[in-house]
């Protein structure tokens, strides 16, 4: 399961799309899973999918999307079989619709978080007017999940080491073995926060309101057409979902596929 | 809990990886496992009121919504949030808040189990709505699977819950007593 994660995990390498701003990667975002919402026929969400592995292409990062497709597919056939067995009328259309559906939105996903920095992200978000404590959380939450873990770790290490089995025993008991694990594992994370929080203090964390952010964001020309194209993308999808074209052509796929 | 902003912008990011954390622990109760999740989701509230313990449980949700395996079963994604058991992990917020409003008057015990239920109860009515809208509205299946086979793991999260927050708060307090330094 953890593979399929790895579609998700920042990349550090120099390509094009690394090197976009990310709110034009986000205008992509949001285009791509606009798209991928829209249109519920297989024939169109192919042709989606095709745009999204060459925007992989470009930012070489297809084998990370090709070594989580084993986990991808097994969601894949879930969601198939699931629409198979409840859907009334134009199972099969409608089942493989829907599981393309989901791996162009997880595609889509991966390409902008395989290509943006959690920094640039929350940087994106400050420029974008989200208050800076938000923003702040934010990280904070992104570097506090793995150190967890490990704390997690080292204390249930500590209890083993004391002979404490947290494998074992009934319900009551093991919810009980829990506390001996959480309640160490929670003041010794109330305190590494309280320390955060002394940090935070030492270094006049709210004592100016308007903070320059470190990093800067600089939309550039590749920027603005990467906006402008995504804008476009979406009125066409837009358009094409509101007018009668694009109903018209499913209806007709339909007949031809049971 | 009065705390100074930079202590609550602290702690809302730990409680919402607590729960990250919850989320990949289970107890196996019969055919369903269940994750320690809402233990964390009761005790956001109840050690950090019902504003911070609600932004906590946001800031969790948002985690798993841009594509960390954070969710139960390492599963991440806004689809998660749409599927059948989406409604449970927005009614973390709700449940946080509420628990968090009702514990903030005190810390004796019984007022924590209290506030731990309702919030518990806050959580089931969001996540049954939820199911059943994917089962077609069939209100009384949505019950049957999704809360009967959880209700004594959660009386026995609630009491769990309501016992650990009234140590932390009790130590969180002697901290503010001390101006907030270790």
């Amino acid at each position: 399961m953890s593979r399929v994660f790895d579609i998700f995990r920042f990349r550090q390498k120099k390509t094009p799309l690394h090197s976009l701003d990310p709110r034009a990667k986000f205008a992509i975002l949001l285009a791509l899973s606009a798209a991928s919402l829209a249109f519920s026929d297989p024939f169109s969400l192919s042709l989606l999918l095709l745009v999204e592995v060459i925007l992989l292409k470009i930012a070489k990062s297809l084998s990370e999307l090709i070594s989580s497709l084993r986990g991808l597919t097994s969601i894949m056939i879930l969601i198939f079989i699931l629409n198979y067995l409840t859907l009334p009328s134009g199972r099969l259309y409608t089942s493989i619709a829907m599981s393309l559906r989901f791996l162009s939105l997880a595609t889509a996903f991966s390409v902008f978080f395989l290509t943006t920095t959690p920094d640039e992200l929350s940087t994106a978000l400050e420029v974008s007017g989200v208050p800076r404590e938000y923003t702040m959380m934010f990280t904070m939450s992104l570097r506090f999940v793995p150190s967890l873990a490990r704390d997690l770790q080292t204390v249930s290490d500590a209890l083993r080491a004391r002979g404490l089995e947290l494998e074992r025993g009934g319900l009551r008991e093991r919810l009980r073995n829990y506390t001996y694990l959480l309640v160490p594992l929670l003041v010794y994370e109330l305190r590494r926060s309280l320390m955060v929080a002394e940090a935070l203090e030492a270094r006049g964390f709210g004592a100016v309101r308007k903070v320059e952010p470190f990093y800067e964001l600089r939309f550039r020309a590749k920027d603005y057409l990467t906006l402008a194209l995504s804008c476009c993308a979406l009125l066409i999808i837009a358009l094409l979902h509101l007018t009668k074209v694009y109903s018209v052509f499913t209806s007709e796929l339909a007949r031809i596929i049971p | 809990m009065r705390a100074p902003k930079s202590v609550a912008i602290a702690l809302a990011p730990l409680f919402a990886s607590l729960t990250a954390a919850g989320a990949q622990l289970a107890l196996p109760v019969g055919p369903v496992p269940v994750t320690l999740q809402t233990l964390f989701v009761l005790l956001s509230g109840m050690v950090l009121g019902g504003k911070l313990g609600a932004l906590s449980q946001a800031l969790y949700l948002f985690l798993g919504l841009i594509g960390l395996p954070v969710f139960a079963g390492g599963r991440a994604g806004p689809w998660v949030l749409t599927g059948p058991t989406g409604g449970y992990l927005l009614g973390f917020i709700a449940g946080a808040y509420v628990t968090g409003r009702l514990a903030e008057g005190g810390s004796s015990l019984g007022r924590l189990v209290v506030s731990g239920a309702a919030g518990t109860a806050v959580v089931y009515m969001l996540g049954v709505a939820q199911l059943a809208y994917w089962l077609q509205g069939d209100f009384n299946k949505a019950v049957v699977v999704g809360v009967v086979p959880f209700l004594p793991g959660d009386a026995l999260k609630v009491a769990t819950a309501a016992l650990i927050a009234r140590k932390v708060k009790a130590r969180l307090k002697r901290l503010a007593e001390r101006g907030w330094s270790l």
